[in-house]
């Protein structure tokens, strides 16, 4: 039978539009992914040798959090940046967060990111994350909830690092404990599938000095102050590229404690497969508006003096019995 | 190569139509075709590791083979799987009513319909009154045993040689011949 209506008909088709958008956020998370797990092995070499000159860096991020200058009412002038940076620096404290929330659809709908084996998704990652780090030597462990495919509550997936530098991941409804020797990845996935390490992400850029203070606003009738972080995308060294992507970081703006995390990226435009991967990330760049990719609200922040801590919180767990989690 | 997910994007704008029309042509359902496009790309971004080819056109090739995997698994199991959508977090999208009319009308379906009728006037009236009751009324086998006088295992075995008469008639075979070239 002839086909009356040439493919480029159905091009215009309002579904098959939407599914490449999809498609093409989809992509980018992917290629984002993969090009974090290569600069993570950087990162942690990085990380190291922070943590050897932590506890002079520490001082001085403290100092330098007390130290107001002032502003041009010749009044004190917070430092937002600095005071931000000592609530999340340890400095031989644990910090303790609990979070609420994670991936977003552009749309603003949650994103269920589905956790796999093989082909099988066995859970999706629930939107409770629980993170505590310490530093002196680092350490860090981090929480997130599970839910079954259809939605029930399942148990949790847990990845740290311990006070050797060996990192697990522990899957708590199988049992599952995975230990190695080097520790477990620094987190700097900003583009929402990684949302459980955006805490890390966002302490790792307060270090680099990246945050920039956008001044007051209000979030929920509280005062807060804007920080926001640009981390430039680029050619992926693969034939792809990674999106540009936004953190802001929204802190009390008498106290610096985390209220929320918000992450954007710029979502890749249409393109011949014969651009390179260089063109296509300067022209999404340059035309790409950023679009929310994952929400992070801080529902209890706290700091813990290391000897009133519970001793096993960065101890690699025992596999726990299998079935539902605790 | 492993391709980048982001280039297997990018063979969706252009390849995404006919992937449509080649399984819209095989379902007759608008929505499952849909629904196994999206699949199908999704699945090719998720496992785009296991693709061994070196060129584009390996590349497509791979993804129509994925499509044809994908419409095998339906015609199998009766529902579209969405495994690959899931893990990437993808969501199923609504079909328009204009863009369910538009592909209804790439399938024909109106073409089918007459092409079906002018096969079943080559069965006999028993084997075209056991369809009818069967397919168009769905009635179940205890049903049809019920309205045909005879047991279940019967009614079953006249619905099986009915559709089996349908399958070898000329115009059903001609058709089918069309459908999957």
């Amino acid at each position: 039978m002839p086909d009356e209506h040439p493919h480029d008909d159905l091009r215009n088709l309002t579904v098959l539009r939407e599914i490449g958008v999809d498609l093409r956020a989809a992509a980018a998370r992917e290629d984002q992914h993969e090009a974090n797990l290569i600069l993570r092995a950087r990162r942690l070499r990085h990380r190291r040798r922070f943590a050897i000159a932590g506890f002079a860096v520490s001082a001085i991020v403290a100092a330098v959090a007390i130290g107001p200058g002032l502003n041009e009412d010749g009044m004190p002038r917070l430092d937002a940046v600095a005071s931000a940076r000592a609530a999340l620096s340890p400095a031989g404290d644990v910090v303790h967060l609990v979070m609420s929330g994670g991936p977003v659809q552009p749309d603003g709908r949650p994103q269920r990111i589905a956790i796999t084996e093989g082909r099988r998704t066995v859970a999706l990652q629930g939107r409770r994350i629980e993170q505590w780090m310490a530093d002196r030597p680092q350490r860090f462990r981090t929480r997130t909830s599970t839910e079954t495919p259809d939605g029930r509550p399942l148990g949790y997936l847990e990845s740290g690092q311990a006070a050797d530098g060996r990192g697990w991941e522990l899957k708590s409804w199988n049992g599952s404990l995975r230990v190695s020797s080097r520790a477990a990845p620094d987190g700097i996935d900003l583009t929402g599938a990684g949302a459980p390490d955006a805490a890390s992400a966002v302490e790792l850029l307060l270090r680099e000095k990246r945050f920039v203070d956008r001044g007051t606003t209000t979030l929920e009738g509280r005062q807060v102050r804007e920080l926001v972080a640009d981390h430039a995308g680029g050619s992926n060294g693969q034939g792809g590229f990674t999106a540009d992507t936004r953190l802001r970081y929204f802190v009390d703006e008498a106290s610096g404690e985390p209220v929320r995390i918000d992450s954007y990226f710029r979502p890749p435009l249409n393109f011949a497969p014969d651009v390179s991967a260089a063109e296509r990330a300067r022209i999404t760049s340059q035309n790409s508006s950023y679009v929310l990719s994952a929400r992070l609200t801080v529902v209890r922040y706290e700091r813990v003096p290391i000897p009133q801590a519970d001793p096993e919180i960065f101890q690699v767990p025992d596999a726990p019995e299998h079935g539902p989690g605790r | 190569m492993t391709p980048t997910a982001d280039h297997i994007a990018s063979l969706y704008d252009r390849h995404a139509p006919e992937v449509l029309r080649y399984l819209a042509r095989r379902t007759f359902e608008p929505e499952t075709a849909v629904d196994l496009v999206a699949e199908t790309f999704a699945r090719a971004v998720a496992d785009r590791r296991r693709f061994r080819g070196r060129t584009d056109e390996e590349l497509v090739g791979w993804i129509y083979a994925i499509a044809r995997n994908q419409l095998t698994d339906y015609l199998r199991r009766g529902r579209v799987e969405r495994e690959a959508m899931v893990r990437l977090g993808m969501q199923r999208r609504s079909l328009p009513d204009a863009d369910f009319d538009r592909i209804e009308q790439l399938i024909d379906l109106q073409g089918v319909r007459d092409e079906v009728a002018a096969a079943l006037d080559e069965l006999t009236e028993p084997q075209r009154h056991v369809l009818r009751l069967r397919v168009l009324e769905e009635q179940s086998y205890v049903e049809l045993a019920a309205r045909l006088g005879t047991s279940e295992q019967t009614a079953r075995a006249r619905v099986s040689r009915a559709l089996r008469a349908l399958r070898a008639t000329p115009t059903f075979i001609r058709l089918g011949e069309e459908r999957c070239a």
